[in-house]
């Protein structure tokens, strides 16, 4: 395939879910490039990967997704950030969204769901 | 895009077209009112010309006429008067002609031209000449004389001058004649070529106005088809918007709504048409604020392209609310689930137009969706019922139930007692406050959850009321249907006690019973359960069973609060029969509190130097021959006097003169205080500020007492002594 690779950053507190989501992805055109455990692991990482594609759960220490979701966002206006977080609270999930995040995915989710929304976030710059 | 322009196309060709046309047809007739012009002037060009082709001739003949009349001495004044005549309309004929000619542009074609001027130059000498006839006219022509009449000098010379004129102009008339008769000619063939290019104009205009017309018919057709297809999809949407269930609308990014909308949206919103109005106006009534804020947001997610629409449905807060509609003339209040859904619709361009909302009444799929889930747990909490009921000692079951009875009727007794003031109602909650506590203590310690969470909610409730400044009897009715469904659910476990015990007691018999027996389980068992084996049990299993209890409850309480503790009884085997049901209440509420309130956190005692697990001992003696004792005794942190004092003020239970004036023992005495509790949070265990009061209650209405010793950091002790009721009759240790 041709197409240009989205790299993608999966940004996790949790050790199991990144693997899971590092796993899961069975879309050709998504090549993992890492992981993060926070905003600023995530923020350090950019740098160094320029990943295109990111999915970021909203609720970890360091530095939270919202406030990583708009500096990543404002290094890359075109980056395209899947937010990933139980639906406890909407709003929070909602902020997350007007600052830059192009999708959300509510925990828990399944392999085929995350797949889904994956396709669908890459689908959307077409 | 191919689809706007070929709208566009459609639009403007009728009106270019019939422009067009309009301009041709215009430009055709000026033309045509040109040519007829031309036309007229023409043929007024051919008649002077005719006219003028004839006049040598007939001046010829007036000449000649004069001339013979001049030899026979007749009579040529009349043609001498017509010859002027003749000659005066031949010279305006002349200058007609020349204007005519000019008007219809033959003035400078060359043929005509041409000929026009010689004609012109030969009528210059017989003009010219015929003036002279008319000067040279002076006298009488005839003068009578003997020999007749004879011409007279004048007569003489006007014969002359006629002789001469015929003679030098006869050729020049008859080629007068001629030229005249060309033109005439051409000017005939003139007249034909412009009253055929006229008719061949007109023809034309015609032509193009019979295709104006067919065309301006067409068009009026085509739009009103398209007039009438637009109706029809008008009167379409109106059908959908009308009948369909749901509220449609759409929002504007102003964030508008939009005048078209399905009519079930004023139904299903109970409010005036939504038109003009914000999303965020429309929703204000429904919502609470910060719902109302999510909705905006979410909202204002939808606008922004790159946040792809269908990742972000589950984030929609407004997925389910519930809506309470307040009474109005047509509707009575009542409570409704609304579900709203956004959808982006987008124009041509491809950017996002508007937004498509679409609200719908989802109140029944709520309410089955409840009542499924209430189903389910009941059929849990049945199977959990069972298994408590499996896993419970009978006696101890049954003593529990006949509490949860008699419990039941003294907080209704109390209800239905006498008294309507304010303060005795807060001493009836108290009262029915208290037993609900004992019951809820008692149904902790055996596991019976479905008693603890029903008694929690009415504690719950009288905690409610006791927090209001002005009590009414009516206040009440909600704790007595409460009541009443807990008198039910005890019935309900009685019930199923009943059948676990025959189920129970089937399943004993049948393996003592010989085999050949099998099959008649009914008679067998009851021939095999002997009232005295019965007796014996129970009178074995009661002390026991309260310590079971009690353990019980130190493990139930001591587990959600991260506390380890280990419970050591001693003497609870010795409890008289009378004291049985006093003990055991204040054990409980003891040793309860004893965890929720003494006992600290593993890292707390870690950090004080204490072993994790905690200490708590029971214990019950003779203390002489007139009292009992029982003792309750934890190593947690003992009783902090200045902690007690900031609690009680708090509480209200103490002002700041009382609290300063407090001392130590004072202190300790609070902790008896209805109300008082030091736990911060209200939880099943501790919090309510009941259980020590209970306890100093139900002491002193044995005439007993009780003391308290303790040290902050290491242990807190309360010893209870209470008479004995009978201090002549043995103890009941040697009965069991």
């Amino acid at each position: 395939m041709d197409a240009p690779l989205h790299r993608l950053l999966v940004v996790d507190d949790s050790n199991v879910i990144r693997k899971r989501i590092e796993r899961a992805n069975e879309l050709p055109e998504i090549e993992f490039v890492g992981s993060a455990r926070n905003g600023r692991e995530a923020l350090e990482l950019y740098s160094l990967l320029r990943p295109t594609l990111v999915t970021m759960d909203l609720t970890m220490p360091e530095m939270d997704g919202a406030e990583c979701v708009s500096k990543l966002v404002q290094r890359d206006p075109g980056i395209r950030i899947l937010v990933i977080s139980a639906l406890a609270d909407k709003l929070t999930a909602i902020d997350a969204l007007e600052k830059g995040a192009s999708g959300f995915l509510c925990k828990p989710f399944t392999d085929r769901q995350l797949n889904d929304a994956l396709r669908k976030l890459i689908g959307a710059e077409s | 895009m191919a689809r706007l322009s070929l709208n566009q196309r459609v639009q403007w060709l009728p009106l270019a077209v019939t422009a067009l046309c309009t301009t041709a047809l215009a430009l055709l007739l000026f033309s045509g009112v040109q040519l007829a012009a031309r036309l007229q002037s023409a043929s007024s060009a051919l008649q002077l010309a005719s006219a003028l082709s004839s006049q040598p001739q007939l001046l010829r003949s007036e000449l000649t006429l004069i001339q013979r009349g001049l030899e026979t001495q007749t009579y040529v004044g009349d043609s001498l008067r017509s010859l002027a005549a003749g000659r005066a309309s031949s010279n305006h004929a002349y200058t007609r002609l020349a204007t005519a000619m000019h008007d219809a542009g033959l003035a400078t074609r060359s043929d005509t031209a041409a000929l026009y001027t010689q004609a012109r130059t030969n009528w210059q000498p017989l003009d010219s000449g015929l003036a002279g006839l008319e000067k040279s006219r002076s006298g009488e022509l005839y003068a009578d004389s003997a020999g007749g009449s004879a011409l007279t000098a004048s007569g003489t010379a006007l014969k002359r001058t006629v002789d001469e004129l015929l003679a030098s102009q006869s050729r020049n008339t008859s080629a007068l004649a001629g030229e005249l008769g060309d033109l005439a000619a051409l000017l005939r063939a003139a007249v034909v070529h412009d009253g055929q290019s006229l008719r061949a104009l007109l023809l034309g205009g015609a032509g193009l106005a019979s295709l104006l017309l067919a065309m301006m018919l067409y068009f009026a057709l085509r739009a009103g088809k398209a007039a009438r297809a637009a109706g029809e999809a008008q009167r379409q949407i109106g059908n959908i918007l009308g009948t369909v269930r749901e509220g449609l609308f759409l929002i504007a990014r102003d964030g508008r709504i939009g005048g078209a909308h399905s009519d079930s949206l004023v139904a299903l919103l109970r409010a005036p048409a939504p038109a003009g109005q914000t999303f965020e106006e429309l929703l204000r009534p429904l919502v609470d604020e910060k719902t109302l804020l999510a909705a905006s947001k979410f909202l204002g997610l939808l606008w922004k392209d790159k946040v792809n629409e269908e990742l972000i449905e589950s984030v929609n807060p407004l997925n389910q609310i519930e809506v309470n509609f307040h009474k109005t003339l047509g509707a009575a209040a009542e409570q409704r689930y609304l579900s709203f859904s956004f959808r982006r619709a987008r124009a041509a361009s491809g950017a996002t137009d508007f937004v498509l909302g679409v609200v719908a009444d989802v109140t029944d799929r709520v309410l089955l969706q409840r009542e499924l889930e209430q189903l389910r747990a009941n059929n849990d909490s049945h199977s959990a019922l069972l298994m408590q009921l499996l896993q419970a000692e009978p006696l101890q079951l049954q003593s529990f139930l006949n509490n949860v009875e008699v419990g039941v009727r003294r907080s209704n007794a109390l209800l239905r007692s006498p008294g309507i003031g304010s303060a005795e109602l807060q001493h009836k909650q108290q009262g029915v406050f208290r037993e609900m506590h004992l019951l809820k203590g008692e149904a902790a310690s055996l596991g019976m959850d479905s008693f603890v969470e029903r008694t929690h909610a009415i504690e719950e409730l009288l905690a409610s009321l006791r927090e209001k400044s002005a009590l009414a009897g009516d206040d009440f009715v909600p704790v007595v249907v409460k009541l009443d469904e807990l008198l039910g659910h005890k019935q309900l476990i009685a019930a199923m006690q009943e059948r676990v015990d025959q189920a129970k007691s089937a399943a004993a018999s049948a393996d003592d019973i010989p085999p050949e027996h099998h099959g008649d389980t009914a008679v067998i068992s009851t021939r095999t359960q002997p009232a005295a084996a019965t007796a014996t049990a129970a009178a074995a299993e009661r002390p026991a069973g309260l310590e079971q209890t009690l353990q019980r409850l130190a493990r139930e309480v001591s587990a959600p609060g991260g506390r380890q503790v280990r419970l050591a009884c001693e003497g609870l085997d010795r409890i008289p029969a009378d004291y049985a049901a006093v003990v055991r209440d204040i054990c409980i509420q003891m040793v309860r509190n004893a965890i929720a309130h003494g006992i600290e956190e593993r890292e707390q005692r870690a950090a004080a130097g204490k072993p994790p697990t905690g200490a708590i001992r029971v214990r019950f003696a003779e203390a002489s021959p007139q009292e009992y004792s029982l003792l309750i005794e934890d190593d947690g942190q003992g009783l902090d006097p200045a902690r007690i004092r900031d609690r009680a003020l708090e509480r209200g239970l103490l002002d700041v003169e009382q609290a300063a004036a407090l001392n130590q023992s004072g202190a300790y005495r609070m902790i008896f205080q209805p109300g008082f509790s030091t736990a911060s949070e209200v939880t099943e265990h501790a919090g309510r500020g009941v259980g020590l009061d209970i306890v100093n209650t139900t002491v002193r209405e044995c005439g007993g007492r009780i003391g308290i010793s303790t040290q902050p950091g290491k242990y807190t002790r309360f010893k209870m002594l209470l008479p004995r009721h009978d201090a002549s009759a043995p103890s009941h240790s040697s009965a069991a």
